[in-house]
């Protein structure tokens, strides 16, 4: 929100009157939940009314706002910061209902154990951390007894449930980046919550076989190394961003008839509506049998984003597959992953595609970026236009202008199946 | 087309408006009220002015539309990606913290975050002198509005923000009744907060 200025106008007779000390506590608390931790602490000084009225707060934000620290002393800032909570936590009163911890300068330090046990005390619904310098973080045994957490966020930590944990019975929402924990831990802690309906998952290590069991999931959010995705149960998954950071080389020795990861990928995915498939993931997916469509169409799928090499025959069957199974799709991105052109590669035959067989008819905006105009990026484009009749704007965005005027030239050439299709070549 | 259920309000000073169901049912306390019985006859509002009741019937009147119109169109959910984004794009972390993996840009463009109408529309109609918004938070808690009482209440909030004491208490017009020395007492006491 902007920022208001205080009115230009004079004050007038109406305005002499404080209006704002005698509102009742739970719309003051509502006022400063929306102040910076500092801001609020400050209003003690304002009138002896004002004396604690601040602590009462549900929110507890500690970041870099809270201390402006100039010294470069780690040993100083530490003891500032650790004092800071303590001071608010001792002076705070009534339910936590959100405690964030993320200052810059602060370290996985044991204090951070303590107002964890504080907190498991509590009522507290939202937990954030993050640990910005240091090694991981190990989460003592008291976060994992917080048992009315629906929202659970944690950057560079170690998690290490003690054996009595049962999960998070109330957890809705759960990030984790640049965490560390074992593979049955991971598996256990999405399994074991079952109101779990987002899950964001970035930088992880200790575990590479991501198995997800969970029947309310709805947004899955991950990138980082993994050998392999396996969803079940998981029907109501509708926004799902995949990115696989590593190229990593499969093992070629499927078995026959076993289906690909594709096929296997999407026959758990009924709902999903969003998709975005980063880094090297589609590699992945197209490892195994590539059927020209899929079994069962997305038909909820009306956003795709996809990251492709086009040199890769797989990669491109793989998308096209996709592609020809999304009837809906409304919004299609595509974006080249830059790699070294081979010497000799297979190109997909797309002349031979009939466009009218599989129109997109609901395709209304086509984003294409990162591309060199290399002859298989250009008939991909090509194919695009020649099947999307709804097509309203397509924008072409390639990696450099090195090779831009003969792009344009082709661009300018290929048949549209859509009169209304802009199509708008953007500057790298 | 079915005419829809309309629903009469009174204000304290006697002024009568008539809503649609569906725009009486952004309060909650309305919303009870008709749940229990009371939405077929006069349903008065004694803590609300008329003014002030006929800008919140047109913010939610506005607010009723907005979500009509999402749910036509079938746009996104709700949930909203590029938010997670922010996040994902690696945090400049301080070299001691490993890199394990080796990735590639996260593509910023991918989805492109445009700021809503709505939030627009919202600011415009908080756009007000602060009898009026102090007004307004009263009235949105009576009726139990969560949307509008969160939109005043950031409006307020907006006013303290970095200010000091001093401009704070002349904005409010907060009467400072401490004495000098128990002023400095507090100010050491939570002497991070004034630095």
């Amino acid at each position: 929100m902007k920022q208001r200025e205080p009115p230009k106008i004079p004050f007038s007779m109406e305005m002499e009157v404080d209006k704002i000390s005698n509102l009742p506590g739970h719309i003051i608390d509502k006022i400063l939940s929306y102040l910076s931790l500092r801001d609020a602490v400050r209003t003690s000084i304002l009138s002896t009314k004002w004396r604690y009225k601040w602590i009462t707060l549900p929110h507890l934000v500690f970041d870099n706002q809270c201390a402006l620290l100039s010294s470069q002393d780690q040993i100083a800032i530490k003891n500032k910061l650790v004092n800071i909570v303590d001071h608010v936590l001792l002076l705070h009163t009534g339910p936590i209902q959100k405690f964030k911890l993320s200052h810059r300068d602060l370290q996985g330090v044991s204090d951070i154990d303590r107002w964890i046990l504080y907190l498991s005390r509590g009522t507290a619904k939202e937990f954030i951390l993050e640990i910005w310098k240091g090694h991981r973080y190990k989460l003592p045994a008291s976060l994992f007894s917080c048992q009315k957490l629906f929202h659970l966020e944690l950057f560079n930590c170690l998690l290490k449930p003690p054996p009595t944990f049962n999960g998070f019975v109330g957890l809705k929402s759960l990030d984790l980046q640049h965490i560390t924990m074992e593979q049955d831990v991971f598996e256990h802690l999405i399994s074991s919550c079952p109101l779990l309906e987002r899950l964001t998952l970035m930088n992880f290590d200790g575990f590479s076989l991501l198995n997800i069991h969970a029947p309310n999931l709805q947004f899955f959010d991950i990138g980082g190394v993994f050998d392999d995705v396996d969803f079940e149960n998981t029907y109501r998954l509708s926004i799902v961003s995949i990115g696989l950071y590593g190229n990593v080389g499969y093992d070629e020795n499927i078995p026959f008839g076993s289906p690909g990861n594709l096929i296997k990928f999407f026959s758990h995915l009924p709902s999903i509506q969003r998709l975005e498939i980063q880094s090297y993931f589609l590699k992945y997916l197209a490892v195994g049998k590539i059927p020209g469509r899929l079994p069962n169409p997305c038909i909820e799928l009306n956003f795709l984003s996809v990251r492709i090499n086009f040199y890769d025959i797989e990669e491109t069957s793989a998308a096209l597959c996709l592609l020809r199974s999304s009837p809906n799709l409304q919004e299609l991105e595509i974006l080249a992953r830059p790699e070294e052109q081979p010497i000799v590669y297979e190109a997909l035959d797309l002349q031979g595609e009939d466009p009218y067989s599989c129109p997109f008819n609901q395709l209304y905006n086509i984003k294409i970026a990162s591309i060199s105009g290399v002859k298989c990026e250009l008939d991909f484009i090509k194919f695009l236009l020649a099947s999307s009749p709804m097509l309203e704007k397509m924008t072409v965005k390639p990696s450099s202008n090195d090779r831009g005027w003969e792009l344009m030239k082709e661009l300018l050439r290929f048949r549209r199946a859509s009169v209304q299709a802009e199509v708008i070549y953007v500057d790298p | 087309m079915s005419s829809k259920k309309m629903i009469t309000l009174k204000s304290s000073d006697g002024r009568i408006f008539e809503v649609e169901e569906a725009v009486a049912q952004e309060s909650q306390t309305i919303k009870h009220m008709i749940e229990d019985g009371y939405g077929n006859s006069v349903i008065p509002l004694p803590n609300v002015t008329g003014r002030i009741l006929y800008k919140i019937i047109e913010f939610c009147t506005k607010h009723v539309a907005v979500e009509e119109d999402i749910k036509q169109k079938s746009v996104e959910p709700t949930v909203v990606v590029e938010d997670v984004k922010q996040k994902s794009v690696e945090p400049t972390v301080v070299e001691d913290v490993k890199q394990k993996s080796v990735e590639l840009p996260v593509d910023d463009d991918a989805w492109d975050a445009e700021p809503s109408d709505i939030d627009e529309w919202d600011a415009q109609f908080i756009d007000v002198d602060e009898s009026t918004m102090f007004e307004l938070i009263v009235a949105s808690n009576y009726l139990n509005i969560k949307r509008l009482m969160d939109l005043s209440a950031q409006a307020i909030a907006d006013m303290m923000k970095d200010k000091t004491v001093e401009e704070i208490r002349k904005i409010f017009n907060i009467q400072n009744d401490f004495t000098p020395e128990e002023e400095m007492k507090i100010r050491n006491e939570n002497s991070w907060a004034y630095e």
